[in-house]
């Protein structure tokens, strides 16, 4: 059972919270609970309407996918083939796995009914009959809980060959992975779902045309599904001015050297500052900011005094970094940032899937650059080159994966270059948070 | 069809090909690759074959993006250079220094890339990653060197899609990944992979370490291990002769042929080259007092002239045996000679010992390369064992055998013949049980070592070519037959093989209309009569 | 508990029977035998493949490249102890020695009674909860060294 924190799902003063509504009732994940408040009701309406009707409230509402990429979900949907033989499935990426997210967990955890509730209503839209969720293989009690949600759903037919009695048939699979944050990435997923190594696939063929088992198939994210049903709930236009934000409420996870860190709720477009001092209390001890990490640590640090920018994906991307899975990470003063980008580094070469030569390569040699050089042992043109390795896995590899290896390399020394020289020089940070080096 | 530019030139190609398909078929650039084989399907893994395209914002690899009308492809381009640059530094960074001790070097398409596309200054400057298995044998042909891999996977979709026996997979991740089997490689074309790999990563066991491949004189020809009829390419030393003494032919490799056998060949082909240079008969030799002594083949060819005039008094008391070892051209003359001019009594080409496995892929059951042409040439004729049995029973005076050991009917059918049957005369290339008993020894060239013609299961017409010298004394069996033809009074004027082949294209429907010149590239289909396969039935390989 | 895969068939089908083709199934027939008999052995590898029909080659390929498979026997409580950004930041390498002390083994090793193993995991995405562990499947959040002592004492 995981630690309760007081500090989740919070979302600010008078606006009602949304996808992170029942993230602190007792027993949500049951079923009985969430029925007495009209869990399930939406879904109900929804397939007793047509489908074009929730793709439409889908596509008002602008709805962006909240895994990463942030890929318009309507438009993402229309890629579908209007005429094929083939069965459509809808996967939900519940392979949560950038450092510094974790709000997918709540909604697995503690809100489950939620998800199977967008699903059902997703799958309708897109005229699927079968829903893969594929979770984390280390979310051991998320499973355990979406499984048991899952099964009660069925119980009362919400699930199955008939669902509400509409003779619309919505099947859902819970499949757990096994340690790979590479299946993350939707193709790797489907890959990963049929039983092989998680490596992502050549596109094109995308996933809409040729997917899971080579057939048409949406991948959409935790979040991004809940949100369906949530829109479908509150109405787009309801939904989108949640807060006064861009597109309405979004969940930000929050961690690192705030006071109170944790899974909040907030409008989308809210600044980075307000997320931290408004909302997470501030850096622990009154500390000062040295840097913050945005949206999961593939994302480009941001200085202290670049934390007013609006947290959504226009105006992260016009800042230079991203929104991605929207995980911020703050770091204080003391933190070391060729500390920082040996931990980075560690986690990309540990998570490579090895198959194509830029990444697979150059995350092994960029690991033990920055390895070397927090021994002591670095030299300056160890910067450049790993500047280098960084430039060149960017836009030569099957995925994504290398852009996100490569980022944090180039913006932590873009932006600190100056620590990272006198590392260098003097062969030890200056001062700074020193735990013990363990050598690999 | 789409019209589309490559590096300044316009071509029209057809719509749907990749942008490596339009490169290869229209010859006037190259890009290089590890991961593409057009055997294979796509992997797109190695990243190396990047090329910039007009309009696209990076490069894209060439061998999964597909051509469209007005696309301009540019090879060379800056952009396209520095790529390929980029990914060959990153191939090349955890390649272990090797060459020195590694086969591959001289095909090896690491150095040949970096001379062509890389030559740049190593920025890599850390230990590299070790890993389990180096110089490991994986199964009784290949040797597997995982540092060297470049995880290209061409190996495992060999045998996931090829050979269907997976046997290779690729463990771990990031650049802990690794090639391996899962238990061992052995299934029957697993030569293949050395070929396949790009790298010195498998490499045969067989030719480890014999010569470095730029001492190769190198021969197109077609293997005869079965009618499927592969075709090879005949390695041999060359520039070295002290090397290795006796042994000329290094190493058989597949040569393409789309109709054929595509790029592979099996491992009961590719590791039969020993019989060219082992064992062979070396010299011309005839029993005198009871042991074989060395001659000349003017004594010989003299001897054999006497034996041939006596049997041409009673030809009916004289067998011919031969065998579809030999190429069109030999069988050709044999039977013009022995069938046609002298009239023995019994020819005989072929016996139940030539039937073996058969797969659905390349290796048939006949395992000799031109049983097509030898039906076609002969006609009907009886079983080699018919004219054993009479030679058994006393029905033979004479027994002139092309290259057939007859031991294979029993280990004391030999004496019985000695004691039976008065004189035998014996031509063939390796030495048995049938040549140590002949009165008169004709050493024959090997495959490999004369032109000539085979005909396939399926009616093709392909081209051997004359590899190495025969050994020693040996001479084409064609030319020892126009001599023995000339010892009776019949002069043929063939200087060539080819020109016995036009001889026979002359006399022989099936054959008629073909032309060496004509066989070019991948042989011929003839219009003579194969067990069931025409020209626009699915021939080849699959 | 299984004792042996046969006693894993029923499980077997009932799993293949939620998946639209048979290796599908490969991931979760993979967790169902390391959970009843602790690691993959070659054995389960072949059983896996029979009931997939995925070739034993791939199921190793699978068994190999993610993280959670163990091909040698790890502790009855195995720990994953997160390794990544926000657990680091807040000391969480610190934690990890300590933890090294208190069992007497160091990261990668088991401990001689076959009680406790530690293995260092990359982001476990708890991360509001760093520094933290999960042990056995189950997350532990806001670790101290006190907290670490406690739930490694009352481990069985």
């Amino acid at each position: 059972m995981s630690a309760a924190n007081a500090n989740y799902g919070l979302a600010p003063a008078g606006l009602e919270p949304v996808v992170s509504r029942y993230f602190n009732l007792p027993d949500a994940w049951k079923i009985e609970t969430v029925l007495k408040l009209g869990a399930y009701e939406t879904a109900k309406k929804a397939l007793a309407g047509k489908p074009e009707d929730v793709l439409k409230v889908v596509m008002d509402s602008g709805l962006r996918g909240c895994g990463g990429a942030g890929f318009p979900t309507g438009k993402k949907w229309s890629f579908l083939p209007k005429d094929t033989k083939k069965p459509i499935y809808l996967v939900i990426n519940a392979d949560e796995g950038e450092p510094g997210t974790c709000k997918d967990r709540y909604i697995l955890e503690r809100d489950p009914h939620s998800l199977i509730e967008g699903i059902i209503m997703s799958c309708y839209a897109i005229k699927s009959h079968k829903c893969y969720i594929y979770i984390r293989g280390e979310y051991v009690l998320p499973a355990a809980r979406t499984q048991a949600a899952v099964d009660e759903a069925y119980a009362k037919g919400f699930l199955g060959d008939n669902v509400f009695g509409s003779g619309y048939r919505v099947d859902i699979t819970v499949h757990r992975g096994a340690g790979a944050y590479i299946c993350g990435e939707e193709t790797a997923l489907l890959n990963s779902l049929e039983g092989k190594r998680g490596l992502p696939r050549l596109k094109p063929p995308f996933p809409a045309v040729v997917g899971l088992f080579g057939c048409p198939t949406i991948i959409n994210n935790v979040e991004t599904i809940a949100s369906v049903m949530h829109i479908g709930r509150m109405g787009a236009e309801n939904f989108v001015k949640w807060g006064g934000g861009a597109i309405g409420p979004h969940l930000y996870s929050v961690s690192g050297h705030v006071a109170k860190p944790g899974v909040y709720e907030l409008p989308m477009g809210i600044t980075l500052r307000d997320i931290i001092y408004t909302h997470a209390g501030g850096v622990r001890g009154g500390k000062k900011i040295k840097a913050v990490i945005p949206g999961g640590m593939s994302a480009k640090i941001l200085r202290a005094d670049e934390i007013d920018v609006k947290m959504d994906f226009d105006s992260l991307k016009a800042a230079g970094t991203m929104l991605g899975s929207s995980g911020v990470m703050v770091m204080d003063e003391d933190v070391c940032m060729v500390k920082a980008l040996l931990y980075a580094c560690r986690f990309f070469a540990h998570e490579s899937c090895g198959q194509c030569s830029p990444c697979r390569e150059g995350t092994g040699w960029a690991l033990k650059i920055i390895e070397r050089i927090y021994r002591g042992e670095g030299r300056l043109e160890d910067l450049d080159t790993l500047l280098s390795v960084a430039g060149g896995m960017e836009g030569r590899t099957i995925c994504v994966f290398a852009e996100a290896a490569a980022w944090p390399i180039q913006s932590y020394i873009a932006k600190f270059r100056s620590e990272f020289e006198d590392y260098i020089k003097s062969g030890k940070s200056a001062g700074r948070d020193m735990a013990a080096a363990h050598a690999h | 069809m789409a019209n589309i530019t490559i590096d300044g030139k316009q071509y029209t190609v057809k719509d749907g090909i990749t942008i490596i398909e339009a490169i290869d078929q229209t010859k006037g650039s190259d890009v290089p690759r590890y991961c593409y084989h057009p055997g294979l399907s796509i992997a797109g893994n190695c990243r190396v074959c990047q090329v910039e395209v007009e309009k696209m914002p990076r490069t894209v690899i060439a061998c999964n993006t597909t051509v469209a009308e007005g696309m301009v492809i540019h090879t060379q381009s800056e952009k396209a250079k520095v790529s390929q640059k980029v990914v060959l530094e990153f191939l090349l960074a955890n390649h272990p220094l090797d060459c020195p001790v590694c086969d591959q070097a001289g095909e090896c398409k690491l150095q040949d890339y970096y001379m062509e596309y890389g030559t740049y200054d190593p920025k890599f400057n850390e230990n590299k990653v070790k890993k389990t298995k180096k110089a490991v044998a994986i199964g009784p042909t290949i040797n597997l060197d995982q540092e060297r891999c470049v995880l290209c996977s061409r190996c495992v979709r060999f045998t996931d899609e090829i050979t269907k026996t997976h046997e290779f997979g690729i463990f771990d991740r990031g650049d802990h990944a690794k090639v391996d089997v899962y238990s061992e490689l052995n299934n029957k074309y697993s030569g293949n992979v050395a070929d396949i790999c790009p790298v010195g990563a498998l490499t045969d066991r067989d030719f480890r370490f014999k010569m470095r491949v730029w001492y190769l004189a190198k021969k197109k020809s077609v293997c005869p291990g079965c009618s499927r009829g592969c075709n090879i390419s005949i390695e041999t030393e060359n520039s070295r002769p002290y090397h290795l003494k006796k042994e000329r032919v290094m190493r058989l490799k597949p040569v393409e042929n789309p109709d054929v056998n595509k790029w592979w060949m099996c491992d009961d082909g590719r590791y039969a080259y020993k019989s060219i240079d082992a064992g062979r008969i070396e010299k011309v030799q005839v029993r005198k007092a009871g042991k074989l002594e060395e001659t000349t083949w003017e004594n010989a060819l003299a001897a054999a002239g006497q034996i041939l005039t006596e049997a041409a008094s009673n030809p009916g008391r004289w067998a011919f045996i031969t065998s579809p070892q030999h190429t069109n051209e030999e069988l050709f003359l044999q039977k013009k000679f022995f069938k046609d001019a002298l009239k023995v009594g019994k020819t005989a080409y072929a016996w139940s010992f030539d039937h073996g496995f058969e797969d659905n892929f390349l290796i048939k059951a006949d395992k000799n390369p031109n049983t097509a042409g030898a039906s076609e040439i002969f006609g009907a004729a009886e079983d080699i064992s018919k004219v054993v049995d009479a030679a058994k029973r006393g029905e033979i005076d004479g027994l002139i055998i092309f290259g057939r050991d007859l031991a294979r009917y029993g280990a004391d059918t030999l004496a019985v013949l000695r004691a039976k049957v008065k004189t035998i005369l014996y031509c063939g290339v390796n030495v048995n049980a049938a040549s140590a008993v002949a009165d008169l020894v004709l050493p024959a060239a090997s495959y490999a070592e004369l032109d000539g013609t085979f005909t396939n299961f399926e009616g093709r017409v392909q081209r051997i070519r004359k590899a190495i010298e025969p050994m020693q004394d040996a001479r084409p069996s064609w030319k020892i037959v126009q001599d023995l033809a000339a010892g009776q009074g019949m002069i043929w004027k063939n200087k060539r093989s080819e020109d016995v082949f036009a001889a026979l294209a002359a006399e022989s429907a099936a054959f008629k209309g073909l032309t060496y010149a004509g066989l070019e590239p991948h042989g011929k289909i003839w219009s003579g009569t194969t067990a069931g396969a025409a020209e626009t039935a699915s021939a080849g390989a699959r | 508990m299984a004792r042996q895969l046969s006693d894993l068939d029923t499980q077997a089908q009932a799993i293949l029977a939620k998946y639209d083709q048979k290796g599908a199934a490969t991931l979760t027939l993979l967790h169902l035998a390391q959970d009843h008999l602790g690691h993959i052995t070659p054995e389960v590898e072949q059983w896996v493949s029979k009931w997939t029909e995925v070739p034993p080659v791939h199921v190793r390929e699978v068994v190999t490249f993610y993280s959670m498979y163990h091909r040698k026997p790890v502790g009855r409580n195995h720990v994953l102890f997160c390794t990544s950004m926000s657990c680091m930041l807040n000391g969480g390498d610190k934690l990890l020695c300590h933890l090294e002390k208190k069992l007497g083994i160091k990261r990668g090793e088991t401990t001689k009674d076959g009680r406790v193993s530690i293995e260092e995991a990359q982001c476990l995405c708890n991360c509001e909860g760093a520094p933290m562990m999960s042990v056995a499947g189950e997350y532990h959040t806001d670790l101290s060294e006190k907290k670490i002592d406690q739930i490694m004492d009352g481990l069985k």
